[in-house]
This record gives structure tokens, C-alpha cells and sequence, in this order.
């Protein structure tokens, strides 16, 4: 419970904050952001949100069941909490496809932090899928 | 796929068995770890088939050079992304008023 208590206080963090600086992979975006860059960023979190998705499909776990190879279900808290970095990455990377629909040769200074702004939201996504072991131990 | 035949078959399969001789591991135990996975399986498919569209359009991008972005794939994606955060929010909200 206290490492999903700090997972959501990540999220809200960065929420709030629109924090670019911390970054729990420590992945660097340098200039400049192209369109394809935007194109595959949205592939992959439709990818590591396809986890989420498969991770909300199992059966709902009963009060107080630990998680386990035979108990294989979701847990509601933890649910909600993806679903809360879900919204804020969706409206991040909304953010940077309306700005490079429209700026094509988007590279100045505020597309990038656009971009990273999305990007990290994404990666505290994967990071949490990472730290419950949605879709596997990696 | 009739899933419950095949947890039946399973079931009545582990009764009959000895002990798995490379492992050691009670055939019971080998068979609720099977169940587990074969109840699991509905939930494995409707994430690899969320997936499936993005790691399509992944690969045609890298097949067209980083080319051919159209205002329809852009369309496409964001629609496909809209549609995996309202099944999240669906199911927190089918969650809230059940136990759990």
C-alpha cells in the first residue's frame, strides 16, 4: 500500500506541478522533436496502456488478496491510479500532436517540452505497470 | 474456446497424474497454476488486441521510411487511444460499486 501511495503521489506530483524535470528513467529528449517521434511515442503508450487494458480485464480481487501466480486479478486502487496517469498523459500527448498537426516542422524550445511533458507522463505509466508486474516481470 | 471444458479436463487430468517427475511439483499445484492461466487467457487477448493496432502502425511507419503521416492515421491513433482510457474508466467505475 505505502509503494502505491507513493506511485500515486509520483502522478500527482507531476500533475500539478507539470514537472519536466524528473524523469524515472532518466530518458534525455534532445531537439529536435520531429512528427515521427510524436507518431511512435503515441504507439508505444497505446502499447503500454494495452497492458492497463488487459490488466483492468481480470476478475476484481477479493478484499485483502495478495496478488499471486494462482489469485490473478486486478486490484481497484491500483486500477484508479493508472487510470488517473492515463488522463493526464492522453491530454499531454494531445497537447503535442495538435501542436505538430500543426507545426510540422515543429522544433522549437516548446514543442520539446510539450513532448516531454507527454513522454514522462507515459513513462510513470510504464513505470508503475513496471513496479506491479502488469503484463510480466521484465 | 469452452474454458470451463478445458478446467474440467484439467482437473480431472491432475486427479489421475503422479507428481511431475522433472520438477517434483505436486500435479495439483501444476494444475491450479493451469487454471489460473487459462482464466487469465481472456484478459491476455483483450490486451493483445488493444495493442495489436499500435504495433501495426508502428510497423508501417518504419515500412514507409518515417513517411506518410496522414491526417487519418493521426485520427486513427487518438481515437484508439480515447477508446483504451474509456475501458480503464469504465471498469474503475464497474469497480466502485463492487466489492473488492
Amino acid at each position: 500500500m505505502k509503494r502505491l501511495i507513493a506511485a500515486a503521489g509520483i502522478v500527482s506530483l507531476l500533475l500539478l506541478s507539470g514537472c519536466t524535470a524528473f524523469n524515472p528513467f532518466a530518458v534525455h529528449v534532445t531537439q529536435p522533436v520531429n512528427a515521427v517521434m510524436v507518431y511512435q511515442l503515441g504507439n508505444t503508450y497505446g502499447t503500454a496502456k494495452a497492458l492497463a487494458v488487459g490488466y483492468a480485464a481480470l476478475p476484481l480481487c477479493p478484499p485483502a488478496v495478495q496478488i499471486n501466480v494462482t489469485d490473478v486479478c486486478h486490484d481497484k486502487t491500483l486500477l484508479k491510479a493508472i487510470a488517473a496517469d492515463v488522463h493526464a498523459a492522453d491530454s499531454a500527448y494531445a497537447a503535442v500532436v495538435e501542436f505538430v498537426r500543426t507545426n510540422p516542422a515543429g522544433t522549437s524550445l516548446g514543442f520539446g517540452q510539450l513532448f516531454d511533458t507527454a513522454k514522462q507522463a507515459i513513462t510513470v505509466l510504464v513505470s508503475i505497470e513496471q513496479q506491479y508486474n502488469i503484463g510480466g516481470p521484465r | 474456446m469452452d474454458l470451463s471444458k478445458i478446467i474440467a479436463a484439467v482437473g480431472s487430468a491432475a486427479a489421475t497424474m503422479e507428481p511431475i517427475a522433472t520438477t517434483g511439483m505436486p500435479v495439483g499445484k501444476f494444475a491450479s497454476y493451469l487454471v489460473a492461466f487459462i482464466n487469465a487467457l481472456p484478459a491476455i487477448e483483450k490486451g493483445f488486441a488493444s495493442a495489436q493496432p499500435f504495433i501495426a502502425a508502428g510497423l508501417v511507419l518504419i515500412a514507409s521510411g518515417g513517411k506518410g503521416i496522414t491526417d487519418a492515421a493521426w485520427e486513427k491513433q487518438l481515437a484508439l487511444l480515447t477508446e483504451q482510457t474509456s475501458i480503464l474508466d469504465q471498469q474503475v467505475a464497474k469497480d466502485d460499486t463492487t466489492n473488492g
